[in-house]
């Protein structure tokens, strides 16, 4: 019998969470005489067909039936009556380093089925029948975030002043944004990700230890303005048809193509779009090497840009499917990736919330909980530091205790963000424009937990300079470098800033918790809801009618793009250290949390804020400081020094919910979404309180 | 309201202008030359309890009536935060602005001791010792300067 945990109410039905964790003790035999491993037939059908692929179904086989197939021998599903099955295949490439957690998530269980001359919905009828099948999923195509409005890039531009030379970083507004109407006319200045000084004055523009996963299309790893920063599996020998480091996959250099199950990473497909090279320039494009554009974490031309590992989850502008992003995740997870890039969702945001998206799309959550297990990535640092060491090469540093997942918010212009983005453990991003506003496409609202440039196509729609300038595929019928837009965008510039951001940390020799990083990310912002008070937002053109779209008030933005817009800056400075806060004792006042949760602080949801009692005497405070109107309340008695912490959520007033159980009959606990609607994520801070006769209103000591 | 304000604030000002006789008021904005030099402050006593953990400070007072004030946030933090403005001394007092237009907390009523100075706050709940020393390079060099935009905003002082 399972063990279930409650961490947060509501109530779930207690017979679904049974199914889920594949325990129920009835004495129901299959089709193929094996022990049904769940309710009914038709209730191991766990989503709908609506855009999925066709003629392949994804289904988890009892635990039983996954140890036969692990042995080499076959399953009754093989012989389906009614169904001309062509393969049976394992999503996962399990190996002696992987399985112990693929079973945790139940990963180990999940084979794509693939067949011929029958419609896919009654394929899953006919699977339900058997025994062996224990759930069956729809392998749903996602689409990726991108506004398809793309622009073969002819930049002009000029490095002048700029921090590094490459040629057209004058037109990457998205770093630097100085206003020039040539960009748009509504351009503002200074509304960029706030990066010019962390290149200029910190010197600092990544390191090479970092890896950033690209779930994306192919990343053309020869660009000469991303060969040099692309990630390389040191341990296999190219070309020579063997797994030499015994991952499970042959020849990985740069990554792995997962629509193919291939070494080959292929951007020469019919109809490639270029999009997963243009995501992986935005993170790290070589910079300061004299040609093209700069990525955000790419280096200050010393060889010390991020890593970009392509992991193909799409090809040839086709949409991904589950199980290659599911794949991918696994992959991403066990080849050492930090930071999972990942511009891609369900389109129309169909699911509302992290329950709902769980309970439907069980292989992907759960590679992405496999992703972001914490002992996982701490078993796969100590292997790979292993093997690094055995071959003469330095360690990696450890900087972080678990990997990061970011997901745009897709282009659907809804009050809501799509999955898996919403999800409560995946960081989801939406899109502004060079005016700093939200961009026509960006949804927003609950699941959305900060804002980044993501381009504007209809701030210049004769020049396109007001979406973003990256890298892309010549070979796509472009030039090496085109301008895009869209959540796609606005994603990477976030994953770009957490892996600068892990650099930073690992240069100053701090490591953090996943939780203390996060948030200082989301609370390194500028105000965006300030903005938002008055006016419309222009939202393009209807593609049917041709008619102007309605506009939409901008007050409708305010509140739900997240914290704030990223801002690189405050991030390396959060990563600095403790702010301390002086505060002046003997009567109440408050305080601005401005410098703590980013700009616009007071307009976030605040859950608590906790203080020891040791703390409380030493200032002799006699009641619990507060949050009244977005301000932190204090009233220190007396003289003194001591720390509080503060709880947010980022993005939105309220949490998904979640519990706890052993879903696999592994005795592993995991964590799944509760029921409750799709919200932000926690984020919380300590600071350091001083208490005074004087407290300055800027800060200042004096 | 925020028109209506704006308006008052017009008046106000106005209604300065026009009681300021020119012969009536001598100002003096400089700062006393004893003043002028490096600081750092040592200790920092509140409401009679010597205050620990307090930020590492040094203060840069210059003949011409400028300051820096290079603070370090917090215990681990790296580098320093710069707030630069005006300062002068009036009556025994030394007064000050930033240069994001906040004044100072307090004014601080100075003294000099055998090794530095010693700062109260107007209100005597605050004694700050400094030591006058040089301000180290890697201070001044690596400092963030606290501007308009990025300056911390807490809520004015009541």
């Amino acid at each position: 019998m399972s063990i279930i945990s409650r961490i947060t109410t509501p109530l779930v039905s207690v017979s679904i969470l049974l199914a889920l964790a594949g325990c129920i003790d009835e004495n129901r035999i299959g089709k193929d005489g094996q022990h049904e491993d769940a309710g009914s037939a038709m209730e191991k059908i766990i989503n709908s067909p609506v855009q999925a692929a066709q003629g392949e179904l994804l289904v988890c086989l009892s635990a039983e039936a996954a140890s036969r197939i692990r042995k080499g021998e076959s399953l009754k599903i093989a012989e389906a009556e009614g169904l001309d099955i062509k393969d049976i295949s394992p999503v996962f490439h399990a190996t002696e380093h992987n399985l112990k957690y693929l079973k945790k998530y139940q990963l180990d269980r999940w084979v794509k089925v693939s067949f011929d001359g029958i419609a896919t919905d009654c394929a899953a009828a006919i699977l339900a029948e058997y025994g062996d099948v224990s759930k069956i999923q729809y392998n749903t195509l996602t689409s990726c975030g991108w506004d398809t409005k793309s622009t073969p890039a002819q930049p002009e531009g000029n490095a002048g002043n700029l921090p590094f030379d490459d040629e057209y970083l004058k037109d990457q507004w998205n770093y630097i944004n100085t206003g020039d109407k040539l960009i748009a006319s509504a351009a503002q200045e200074g509304e960029d990700i706030g990066i010019k000084d962390v290149w200029n004055r910190l010197q600092f523009g990544g390191d090479s230890e970092i890896v950033v996963a690209i779930l994306d299309g192919p990343v053309k790893y020869t660009h000469k303005d991303l060969k040099d920063n692309m990630w390389r599996n040191i341990f296999e020998i190219e070309g020579d048809n063997i797994d030499n480091d015994s991952n499970g996959y042959v020849d990985d250099i740069h990554g792995w193509n997962f629509e193919r199950d291939t070494c080959k990473i292929d951007w020469t497909k019919k109809n490639e779009t270029g999009h997963g090279t243009h995501v992986a320039g935005i993170v790290g494009a070589v910079n300061n090497n004299g040609i093209g554009v700069c990525g955000v974490a790419g280096g200050t031309g010393k060889g010390d840009g991020v890593r970009l590992m392509s992991c193909q989850i799409m090809e040839g502008g086709v949409s991904s499917n589950i199980n290659s992003a599911a794949h991918a995740f696994v992959y991403a997870a066990d080849n050492g990736a930090h930071i999972a890039q990942c511009s891609f969702g369900y389109q129309n945001a169909v699911y509302k919330s992290d329950y709902e998206y769980f309970t439907s799309y069980g292989i992907e959550y759960f590679a992405i909980q496999y992703f972001l297990d914490k002992e996982r990535f701490a078993e796969m640092e100590e292997r790979l530091n292993k093997q690094l060491t055995d071959a003469g090469k330095p360690a990696r540093t450890k900087i972080i205790d678990g990997p990061l997942v970011i997901f745009a918010s897709g282009n659907d212009g809804l009050p809501y963000s799509s999955y898996p983005g919403a999800l409560m453990d995946c960081i989801c991003v939406t899109g502004t424009g060079p005016d700093g506003m939200p961009a026509y496409y960006t949804n927003f609202g609950p699941g959305c937990n900060i804002a980044a440039p993501g381009g504007d196509f209809y701030l210049n729609t004769a020049t396109s300079k007001s979406q973003i300038l990256s890298t892309c595929v010549s070979e796509a019928g472009y030039t090496d470098y085109s301008y895009m837009g869209g959540t796609s965008m606005a994603c990477p510039h976030v994953s770009g800033i957490a892996a600068l951001g892990l650099g930073y940390a690992k240069k100053l020799g701090k490591t953090f918790t996943r939780e203390e990083f996060t948030a200082l990310l989301l609370s390194s912002v500028n105000d965006i809801d300030s903005k938002l008070n008055s006016g419309y937002k222009y939202m393009g053109i209807d593609p049917t009618t041709g008619a102007d779209l309605d506009s939409r008030p901008y007050s409708s933005y305010q509140y739900n793009m997240g914290t704030g817009s990223i801002d690189t800056w405050r991030l390396m400075m959060n990563i600095e250290g403790i702010p301390t806060l002086s505060v002046k004792f003997g009567n109440e006042r408050s305080y601005s949390l401005d410098r703590y949760f980013g700009e616009g602080s007071e307009y976030l949801t605040y859950e608590s804020v906790e203080m020891d009692r040791e703390t409380m005497q030493a200032l002799g405070i006699k009641r619990m400081p507060r949050i009244e109107n977005g301000m932190l309340v204090i009233n220190p008695g007396k003289a003194g020094s001591g720390k509080l912490t503060i709880k947010a959520i980022a993005g939105g007033n309220s949490v998904a919910g979640s519990m706890q159980g052993d879903f696999s009959g592994n005795g592993d606990i995991v964590t799944v979404p509760g029921e409750g609607e799709m919200g932000g994520m926690y984020i919380s801070r300590e600071i350091s309180i001083i208490s005074r006769g004087v407290a300055g209103s800027n800060g200042g000591w004096l | 309201m925020k028109r209506f304000i704006y308006i008052i604030s017009i008046f106000a000002a106005l209604a300065a202008f026009a009681g300021c006789e020119k012969s009536d008021i001598k100002i003096d904005l400089a700062v006393d030359p004893e003043l002028v030099g490096e600081w750092m402050l040592t200790e920092t006593v509140a409401d009679g309890c010597v205050i620990s953990d307090i930020p590492s400070i040094y203060l840069s007072i210059n003949a011409d009536g400028t300051f820096e004030l290079y603070q370090k946030s917090g215990t681990q933090s790296v580098r320093y935060d710069k707030f630069t403005g005006r300062c002068h001394t009036s009556d025994g007092l030394l007064k000050g602005v930033y240069s994001t237009g906040q004044p100072w907390a307090s004014a601080w009523e100075y003294s000099f001791t055998q090794t530095g100075m010693l700062l109260q706050s107007f209100n005597l709940l605050e004694i700050d010792l400094y030591d006058r020393v040089e301000i180290p390079e890697d201070v001044r060099k690596n400092a963030n300067e606290i501007t308009a935009k990025s300056a911390c905003d807490a809520a004015p002082i009541l």
